[in-house]
């Protein structure tokens, strides 16, 4: 953030940074920030990081003497790996579930998303470079979800998983007046029906993975009752599922301590009750796995951001704070191999903040999406804030 | 030491009333208004100081104090700085490692304001709407370092009424609250759903509304004058026909026949006055308030006699209006006709006040459109705004720069798709705009819900956030919210003689992982972290 480049060599770099440009795509062989997520959560200072066709290919400890193209951030910058938001709708238009199925595991998300829509920018800018999009929820199970990139990059794969998880969602939502279940109780019964069904081989294949335990499963709840009937409903077996969940439930604190499903939270927003935000908190502190929903475009497209930032200001750790933003919703997406971390490997979806991003006076600086430059804060800027300090 | 007071002061009170009740009856009354003011008198003589030491004083007004000390006593702020004389029988406070900073300032929230409480009358009152008890909504914000709001009365479109300035003091009967300014300002709401007619419709009738208030200005300044030739004249002929009281006395018993004629369409017994229907007070005005038109009759009629003359005239200026039963009949061409005074006009006043520049007024709206309308507004009744929400502000800087209307935005962050038409071209940037063009403006947590007010200092960091001019968050919601306000200088800042309105954070207020401890309003704790709370911080 300082001055750019202070390093010898400056002429050179700037001139093969403008070279870089000027062909279209800049992607540097080398960053060298000041601090960076570290695996556990925590920000560490001093870190290099080696890019390779898209990847990360090492992290280093310490700033290596710079070769080829590289970026360097001073000042307390911070390297991210791009937030990823679990619960968008990106792309997306009218109604995008089945309104007289109430049980289709083979609807596909991927056949929703317009991938070329304007909203994809703003997510963008905001540091989100991946969405889990799903089916709406108005289906006991709606199909599954698709996972991509908010950008497209040449010669990369944009899609990073379109055959899951599978989507469940208990609730009033899932109650239609036009066909069964109607209510609460039709709709346990339907779901047990089909999921004993599958767990002996009939029924939708998609179903009977998941029973099996191949296919993991993602259960949106509406009430905390919703949330136990899930744990009680789905657990004992093989599945895996995960449960988002937006309002509060302190008294399924207990019931959810031994079984650890992941559990989305969030968006919160201004209104959010300070109990609900505390329960993320709680949650935290009982080792469940948290994951900070964004909600875009419906919710600001920085409210992965404000969610953690809030839910640490009632209470979260900052370190599972930034996890939650990052590595496990990678996880729950089932990308975790491709994206949502530091580490070689991965894909490069770095994002550069001007300060740790639960500040939320920290400014996203850069972006880059498979060790592509997808956004930058105009050098302008950067010179006009910082002679204003 | 407190007790030490007590006791002294009991002893006094105890030795006066045994003198009083002996010897005479004006000493009890002076002991009586001595236990009267005792409550008072206790807090700020027996009142130990508060010493707060060792902490990082941000205080708003020049750097920042490493290690400093903040003297407290009866409510304000005594001493400040890196080295202090500290009070005989002080009670100190170790804040190593903290960091103090002003109280949040909300300058334009919805905190504590009751659900359904609309309105859409110039003298209605936000205070009327405010919900003391409100106990879990205020430790909510104050435990997010919000201790001062501004609070508008929350109507949906056009003169809403008059909004109020609140500190969160804690009082002993367990509410929360102390008025700072029960009449902040006049409030103004322009936006008015999605609808272009009823937006016009809702500048037309405000304008009218202003309009009808120099009308009804230009009234009471006539009847004033009248008044005084009229009572001239009286005068006049007194003097002159010193012999005809009688004919007076019977004349001023007609014109009131002929008001209450005027309400009721039935006339009496008088055979004189087939009444003109009336001169110069509208119409409407004079159907509103016909029922204290009659009662304004009979108390003039009292008051009307020769001696009574300079008693009415203070009653105008004290009611600032005044109709009466103004005859122009010309029964007698020898007969003075009595001025009608114009129907009290409470609205007409409020809306007054504001245009003499008593009454800032603040007028809600984002649409460029709108708020090029109430620049035109306040150009043409000459009044003081403050410009609310004004998403679209970016459009028209220069205007409300050249116009020195400052502004407070609303909310830093809006959703992307699903936004209101209002707010359909929020950017994040707007203050960023507005400090180009030169515009004064701060962040609020945008007056509409009463559950967002406790977060204005996040608003602030997001707006801080996208702006290249403002880097600095706190001042956005202290000092500059406490000018935009109007309030004192020793508000938003910590300054010897200010207000002992503070937030005690664990670290940097920037952090998202320091804990607000502490929280004292007017010198007294508002708000104290509890256990299980700072044990929820946690580490890094």
């Amino acid at each position: 953030m300082q001055s750019w480049i202070r390093q010898p060599g400056l002429t050179i770099i700037c001139a093969l940074i403008l070279v870089g440009r000027a062909w279209g795509q800049f992607s540097p062989d080398m960053m060298v920030v000041d601090r960076f997520l570290a695996p556990d959560g925590s920000l560490q200072p001093n870190i290099t990081l080696i890019l390779s066709q898209g990847k990360i290919k090492s992290v280093r400890p310490g700033k290596v003497a710079p070769a080829g193209q590289v970026v360097v951030h001073h000042s307390g910058a911070v390297v991210f790996p791009g937030l990823i938001d679990v619960r968008s709708t990106l792309g997306t238009y009218g109604a995008t579930s089945e309104s007289a199925l109430a049980i289709d595991p083979g609807a596909s998300a991927v056949d929703l998303v317009d991938a070329t829509h304007r909203d994809f920018r703003s997510a963008v800018r905001a540091g989100v470079t991946t969405v889990m999009v799903a089916p709406a929820a108005n289906n006991l199970v709606s199909g599954v979800a698709v996972t991509l990139k908010t950008v497209a990059i040449e010669g990369h794969d944009r899609f990073l998983r379109t055959d899951g998880p599978l989507m469940f969602a208990l609730g009033s939502s899932v109650w239609q007046p036009e066909r069964a279940p109607t209510s609460r109780i039709g709709s346990l019964a339907m779901m047990r029906e089909a999921l004993e069904d599958a767990q002996a081989g009939r029924g939708h294949e998609r179903l009977v993975q998941f029973m099996a335990g191949r296919l993991e499963g993602v259960v949106l709840c509406e009430k905390s009752q919703d949330v136990s009937a899930a744990l009680r409903t789905f657990g004992g077996g093989s599945a895996r599922i995960s449960i988002v969940h937006a309002g509060e439930m302190h008294d399924l604190a207990a019931e959810l301590r031994g079984k650890r499903p992941t559990i989305v939270v969030g968006p919160f927003d201004f209104e959010t009750p300070p109990g609900t935000i505390a329960f993320a908190a709680a949650l935290a502190r009982e080792k469940v796995p948290v994951v900070f929903a964004g909600g875009s475009p419906g919710y600001p497209y920085d409210s992965i951001r404000i969610s953690a930032a809030l839910a640490v200001r009632y209470g979260m750790n900052p370190s599972d704070a930034r996890l939650a933003m990052t590595k496990r919703p990678a996880e729950l997406a089932g990308v975790g191999d491709r994206v949502g971390a530091l580490r070689p490997g991965l894909d490069a979806d770095l994002v550069v903040f001007s300060d740790d991003p639960l500040r939320l006076d920290a400014r996203v600086l850069e972006v880059y999406v498979s060790g592509v430059r997808v956004f930058r804060e105009s050098a302008a800027w950067v010179e006009n804030g910082r002679s204003m300090r | 030491m407190e007790w030490n007071g007590l006791v002294a002061a009991e002893g006094i009170l105890i030795h006066g009333r045994r003198r009083s009740a002996r010897l005479y009856y004006r000493p009890v009354l002076c002991v009586l208004a001595i236990i009267l003011s005792y409550d008072a008198a206790q807090a700020q003589l027996f009142e130990r100081a508060l010493v707060f030491q060792g902490a990082r004083l941000v205080t708003m007004s020049g750097d920042p104090i490493e290690e400093g000390s903040l003297i407290v006593k009866g409510g304000r702020i005594k001493q400040i700085g890196s080295k202090v004389d500290v009070p005989f029988l002080s009670k100190t406070f170790d804040l190593a490692g903290k960091t103090v900073t002003p109280g949040f300032i909300d300058s334009w929230s919805a905190l504590g304001r009751l659900a359904g409480s609309s309105s859409a009358d110039p003298t209605a009152l936000a205070r009327d709407a405010f919900d003391a008890y409100a106990k879990d909504a205020f430790q909510d914000a104050l435990r997010n370092g919000l201790t001062t709001v501004y609070v508008g009365t929350g109507g949906s479109a056009g003169i809403t009424g008059v909004g109020m300035v609140m500190r969160l003091v804690p009082r002993d009967d367990g509410a929360i609250g102390e008025v700072v300014s029960n009449d902040a300002a006049l409030c103004i709401n322009l936006d008015s759903g999605a609808s272009v007619v009823s937006r016009l419709k809702t500048y037309r009738s405000v304008r009218k509304q202003f309009k009808d208030a120099m009308k009804y200005r230009q009234l009471l300044e006539d009847y004033e004058e009248e008044l005084k030739e009229y009572l001239e004249k009286l005068e006049e002929r007194r003097e002159e026909k010193s012999d005809s009281e009688d004919k007076e006395d019977a004349k001023e018993g007609d014109s009131e026949e002929d008001v209450d004629e005027d309400d009721e369409s039935t006339p009496d017994d008088e055979p004189p006055p087939p009444p003109p229907p009336h001169p110069d007070p509208p119409e409407d005005a004079v159907d509103k308030s016909t029922t204290s038109v009659i009662h304004r009759m009979s108390q003039d009629e009292s008051s009307l006699d020769a001696d009574g003359d300079d008693q009415e005239d203070d009653q105008d200026k004290e009611n600032g209006d005044k109709e009466d039963g103004e005859k122009k009949d010309d029964e007698d061409e020898e007969e003075l006709e009595k001025p009608t005074e114009p129907t009290p006009d409470r609205k007409s006043n409020v809306l007054l006040r504001a245009i003499d520049h008593e009454l800032p007024v603040r007028i809600s709206a984002h649409r460029s459109a709108d708020i090029i309308n109430a620049l035109a507004l306040a150009e043409e009744f000459n009044l003081d705004i403050i410009l609310e929400g004004a998403t679209e502000a970016r459009f028209v800087a220069n205007q409300l720069s050249d116009a020195g209307v400052p502004v407070v935005l609303g909310q830093a962050v809006r959703s992307g798709r699903h936004v209101d038409n209002e707010f359909r071209r929020h950017v994040h940037d707007t203050g960023d705009a507005l400090s180009e063009a030169g515009v004064r403006w701060t962040v609020s947590s945008g007056g509409q819900s009463p559950q967002a007010a406790r977060f204005v200092g996040i608003n602030a960091q997001l707006a801080a956030a996208h702006n290249r001019q403002t880097s600095d968050w706190l001042r956005l919601v202290t000092t500059d919210a406490a000018e935009i306000l109007g309030l004192s200088h020793g508000s938003g800042r910590l300054v010897r003689g200010g207000q002992a309105d503070f937030v005690i954070w664990s670290g940097d207020p920037s952090d998202p992982a320091s804990r607000v401890e502490q929280v004292y309003v007017a010198g007294k704790l508002a708000y104290e972290a509890k256990n299980a709370d700072a044990a929820a911080g946690g580490g890094r």
